[in-house]
């Protein structure tokens, strides 16, 4: 019989769980690029994340959610590191106000005869670039409801915050985006008034 | 005795009940008589559709920019060498 902190996990325990780990290691570094704004920074967040991960291996449950309990820990050693920054953003929007925001948003889109934005351009890299514009807490919801699929009660539950507050933040990240996306476009020459007259559509 | 067995009813929602719903529709947030609702009310609206449709198109591509990030080998190498290598009684 073996006793807890005498000995380590045994060799199949050990096998099991880095061969989970290491099963999740393109979404964690997905996740941990979506949060950094440098490749470098990414990718010392997910050397972290597996080093806290592996010495907090004993918390792990078996047949627990490997995927959901390292983005956790990617999480927590990413904030840590941001701290300085999150007192300066404002985080308590109204969701329904941010909902139709976006919706006055694209009756604006509509009336610049600019709603084929996505079927002109490939805004991959435009979203990117905009995820790395957004303050954390907004990154951090985009980053699991809208890139990893995670529900606004998981995310919530994942960021320790209310789902309130999981829905104002992603849906005011999403204005942003927009925004942002909308910048992009009329900076590549893709919308603007030539598309306007284009379209033939009345300001 | 005979029970009877009643569908939930829908709620009949006009356009800005609608909109004030679009994300958490989109998201699959709401209930199932309320998106429903969302479904009926968008089935038979001139101008709701394109609004769910244009942020249908948004949410299609924040998630498409996602694929660009796989873990490099060298990173992969990096993290075996710490699951292998660190110290279960190292202090954090």
């Amino acid at each position: 019989m073996t006793t807890a902190g005498d000995t380590p996990h045994n060799k199949t325990d050990a096998l099991s769980f880095e061969d989970d780990a290491l099963r999740c290691l393109d979404d964690v570094a997905r996740f941990a690029r979506s949060l950094t704004r440098a490749p470098d920074d990414a990718e010392d967040l997910v050397q972290e994340t597996y080093l806290r991960a592996f010495r907090s291996r004993h918390t792990w449950r078996e047949g627990a959610d490997m995927r959901r309990w390292l983005f956790t820990i990617c999480k927590n050693v990413f904030l840590r590191s941001e701290e300085r920054t999150r007192h300066t953003v404002a985080l308590d929007d109204d969701p329904t106000e941010e909902t139709l925001s976006a919706v006055q948003l694209h009756n604006s889109i509509v009336a610049n005869g600019e709603s084929f934005l996505f079927d002109r351009i490939d805004v991959a890299p435009a979203v990117a670039r905009a995820m790395q514009q957004l303050a954390e807490p907004f990154r951090l919801v985009v980053a699991l409801v809208d890139m990893e699929g995670y529900g606004y009660v998981e995310a919530a539950a994942m960021l320790g915050i209310p789902v309130g507050t999981v829905r104002s933040r992603l849906f005011r990240a999403r204005r942003v985006l927009q925004e942002a996306l909308l910048v992009y476009a009329r900076d590549a020459g893709v919308l603007g008034s030539s598309a306007f007259r284009e379209k033939g559509v009345r300001t | 005795m005979i029970t009877e067995t009643r569908a939930p009813v829908v709620p009949v929602f006009d356009c800005k009940e609608t909109v004030r719903r679009l994300w958490d529709y989109l998201d699959r947030e709401l209930t199932a008589t309320d998106m429903a609702g969302i479904d009926a009310h968008i089935a038979q609206c001139d101008k709701c559709p394109a609004h769910f449709a244009f942020e249908r198109q948004f949410l299609a591509a924040v998630k498409a920019a996602r694929t660009q990030h796989t873990a490099p080998d060298a990173l992969r190498a990096r993290v075996r060498a710490t699951l292998g290598l660190a110290p279960t009684d190292t202090p954090t």
